[in-house]
């Protein structure tokens, strides 16, 4: 072997150490352990701190937000406790656990918000709520693998059932790409809020002079459609809408 | 080996013009060169067009945001921008074209103000643009490709009575993304269900009709212009060609190029009166249109502690979502437990129809026969201009004792139905599932830089393994089919292979004969000549036919002459050593050559 050729070897060797060598979780274990041993032993406020703390240093799990929503439930914060639960929903779509415990906290709010029973499904990528973006990767790297398979045995074989498989396939390949770009989206776009304030009025507009619409309470899941000038409008299940200023809601 | 040299300096010339192109495209440009301008579209428009202003950023390759005048008479969408880099008689030109469109607010002379921008601590800002708003020519249709149209069911109507805007959407192109945008902060709003499409033929000339109604139900009084809807979208227009990867996709799918380009239209305000409804009677439902109201009870007749569900019915034409309903005083012989209000709504001849349907649990208190009162609601019929009065029939409920000695359990309506075995269980109290604790589950899902890395091969190496293994099948199946090709690609393993035989042959004459066979082998396969009896100055003039160089040539006559006068002299001495090298580098150069 050349001396080029073993220095770009030594190279790919190289980046590939870096790239498995990861930073060790060990610590962010221990705060999870011991925010756990927390809310066991009743200590609910020290609990939430560590996992407010975790969320807040970027670390996305959906059991992380599900413990969250328990703690906030044990300390009487509903509008809290949905919110983090809603966060756990998105990141654990199919977590029997997490949708009692949603609920759970629904059931007990003033409103009973629940856009699960109202929301449309969704007639032409209607899993996409059920499988998460991690999920679609993978989905996505095994089609891409199985259908260059295809075309490298249509390139050797070329009948019938490969042009059709290869034609398929890559009709899937082009539809789960669309839905991991979609489902990528409605990760990232985060726009459901909850009700913080034990009551707040929806005005008309986004000024403080003009007419209530309707009143809403702690733990109403509302969906944000815009904002503006430090206010946002809020859609209801229902349809009804307003607007409200940003401090009342939590997002 | 000079002929080696010059592939490998023309390699590291491809390279070094690749890395010196990539790295002008990097490379900040003298701030002398700068300059900015900025351009409309077009200068006169309607207030149902779209100006397109472009921002151009001359002399550099990256630029901040620029900082757009006070535009408040236009409604502002940034359209991105885009970067150009040029080389004209050597000199290097780039630019970068910022574009927003504008829609017009009202009608008028404006002015766009200059757009500034701060590049290395330098202003730099943009000459001020005259625009003239103009009222449109009052044609029924304007004659273009396409254009938004919209009407309103009524222009005069009552507070909360439903008024249905229309804007339809003509068309005689492709689009793409039609978005409806209305101003209806006077308004709630609902939706009329999906947009139709159909087909008209105005003045002869057939337009694809795009259809959107919403449900408007205004909010206050008074006299105003409905604002102009505005309809977003994209303008698509297709083009084929073909291109290198038409082997591999043959499908004309592949070979259509779609092109789109965003437009924003907008329709014309339309002038509306919102009257205020009279003066308002007690008990007045805030229900606005044609309603009825209906009751049914679950049974008549009950004993003690049983109970019995009164529901109310409200359906009719117009916005029933917000009722709120009352009921009379039943006495102190009931006790009425509220259900939470269902509502549906339907869509009947482009008007909301809403049903509104209260519950409610009657506990009698005592026994006998109880009137329950009729259940009144007063709305406005906005086609009478009058308050109108509807009730319910009363009805009566007779209660008898009850026939066993059970204590009265008031059921609440949201409990959870009973189970169906022998012993029932009653649940006495809820909560959540406990925490999860599970370590494994606390991965971070994050996508982080190594996952991306991983994600980003798994994706492209099978589509890298996929070219290089068609490479290699056409390469086996032209070695396969292509006797020419063949003899080629294997003529200079077969000569090195043999040369390698040579050492062993003791003998002068047997050493040169041989070796001469193997030149004329190799040349003979190199250029798909059948047998190999030719004299050198053949040779020669076969390979000067094919473009080998002169001293591949001139080497080549060399080699087969000395071979030759070897084979026939006597006594002239053979350097092995020279000839197997001179021969061997003979190999290197024509192959290298063809």
């Amino acid at each position: 072997m050349t001396p080029k050729g073993r220095g770009l070897i030594i190279s790919i060797v190289l980046i590939m150490v870096c790239l498995y060598s990861q930073p060790s979780g060990s610590q962010t274990s221990d705060k999870i352990n011991q925010a756990n041993s927390l809310y066991q032993n009743g200590q609910y406020q020290q609990a939430a701190d560590i996992y407010e703390s975790l969320l807040a240093g970027k670390v996305k799990n959906g059991h992380l937000h599900y413990n969250l929503g328990n703690t906030y439930i044990r300390m009487d914060k509903k509008g809290k406790a949905i919110l983090a639960y809603l966060k756990a929903k998105s990141l654990l779509p199919r977590d029997e656990d997490v949708q009692a415990n949603l609920n759970y906290a629904i059931h007990e709010t003033v409103d009973k918000l629940d856009w699960n029973r109202s929301v449309n499904r969704r007639p032409l990528f209607f899993w996409i709520d059920d499988v998460t973006f991690e999920e679609h990767l993978m989905i996505l790297l095994t089609v891409n693998l199985v259908f260059w398979l295809a075309m490298g045995i249509w390139i050797g074989q070329r009948n019938r059932v490969m042009d059709v498989s290869r034609k398929f396939l890559l009709g899937a390949l082009l539809l789960i790409l669309a839905t991991t770009g979609f489902r990528w989206q409605l990760e990232s776009h985060w726009n459901y809020g909850v009700v913080l304030q034990e009551k707040i009025q929806i005005l008309s507009e986004p000024n403080k002079d003009r007419i209530a619409l309707f009143e809403l309470h702690e733990g109403a899941v509302v969906k944000i459609e815009e904002e503006k000038n430090y206010w946002y409008k809020i859609t209801l299940p229902n349809g009804e809408t307003g607007w409200v200023p940003m401090d009342a809601i939590a997002t | 080996m000079r002929n080696k040299t010059f592939l490998i300096n023309r390699l590291f010339t491809k390279l070094f013009l690749a890395g010196t192109l990539s790295f002008l495209g990097v490379l900040p440009t003298a701030a002398s060169d700068i300059q900015v301008f900025a351009s409309v579209d077009n200068s006169e428009i309607t207030l149902t067009d779209s100006l397109r202003l472009s921002v151009r950023v001359q002399g550099v390759q990256q630029s901040p945001s620029p900082e757009l005048p006070n535009l408040q008479d236009f409604k502002i969408r940034p359209q991105g921008s885009s970067s150009s880099l040029s080389f004209v008689n050597g000199k290097k030109s780039s630019a970068i074209t910022f574009i927003y469109l504008l829609t017009p607010k009202k009608l008028g002379k404006f002015t766009i103000g200059p757009v500034k921008f701060e590049i290395d601590g330098n202003p730099y800002i943009t000459a001020p643009i005259q625009v003239i708003v103009k009222q449109r020519t009052q044609t029924s249709f304007p004659s273009t490709n396409i254009f938004a149209l919209a009407e309103v069911s009524n222009h005069q109507l009552f507070v909360n009575e439903q008024v249905t805007l229309t804007v339809r959407l003509y068309r005689k192109v492709e689009v793409r993304n039609i978005r409806l945008e209305l101003d209806t902060s006077r308004f709630r709003k609902e939706s009329l269900g999906k947009p139709r499409e159909y087909e008209r033929v105005i003045n002869r000339v057939r337009y694809r009709v795009h259809e959107m109604s919403v449900a408007l139900f205004p909010l206050r009084p008074g006299r105003f212009d409905f604002p102009a809807a505005t309809v977003s979208l994209d303008l698509v227009r297709r083009e084929k060609r073909r291109n290198r990867f038409d082997s591999f996709f043959p499908d004309s799918f592949f070979n259509t190029v779609v092109h789109t380009q965003p437009r924003v239209l907008r329709t014309r305000p339309i002038p509306m009166e919102v009257l205020a409804l009279p003066e308002k009677p007690e008990n007045f439902s805030n229900l606005v249109g044609q309603f009825n109201i209906s009751s049914a009870l679950s049974r008549s007749a009950l004993e003690t502690g049983d109970t019995a569900t009164l529901t109310l019915i409200v359906s009719g034409s117009g916005y029933a979502r917000d009722l709120v309903l009352e009921l009379p005083d039943m006495g102190e012989k009931l006790k009425v437990y509220e259900d939470r209000p269902t509502y549906k709504q339907q869509i009947q001849n482009n008007k909301i129809v809403g049903q509104k349907i209260f519950k409610y649990a009657l506990v009698p208190l005592g026994g006998g026969i109880t009137l329950l009162p009729p259940i009144p609601l007063v709305y406005f019929d906005p086609l009478k201009r009058k308050y109108i009065h509807v009730e319910t029939h009363s009805m009566e409920l007779e209660v008898q004792p009850a026939s066993t000695k059970e204590s009265l359990e008031i059921v609440r309506p949201e409990t959870s139905p009973s189970f169906q075995g022998e012993n029932s269980i009653k649940i006495i109290g809820k909560d959540i599932l406990p925490l999860h604790t599970t370590p494994e589950d606390f991965r971070d899902r994050r996508l982080t830089g190594q996952r991306i890395f991983w994600i980003a091969l798994g994706l492209i190496l099978p589509a890298v393994l996929f070219i290089l293994y068609v490479y290699i099948y056409q390469y086996r199946q032209r070695m396969k089919w292509d006797t020419a090709f063949s003899r080629n690609q294997t003529a200079r393993k077969i000569a090195l292979e043999k040369l390698k035989g040579l050492v062993s042959v003791l003998d002068g004459k047997d050493f040169t004969r041989q070796l001469s066979s193997i030149l004329r082998e190799y040349i003979g396969n190199k250029l798909n000549l059948k047998g190999t009896a030719f004299t050198p100055l053949e040779m020669k003039g076969l390979l000067k036919s094919r473009n080998f160089g002169e001293d591949s040539i001139l080497l080549s006559y060399k080699l087969l002459n000395e071979c030759e006068t070897h084979q026939y002299s006597k006594g002239v001495a053979t350097d092995r050593e020279r000839i197997l090298g001179e021969s061997r580098l003979l190999l290197d150069q024509l192959e290298g050559e063809s």
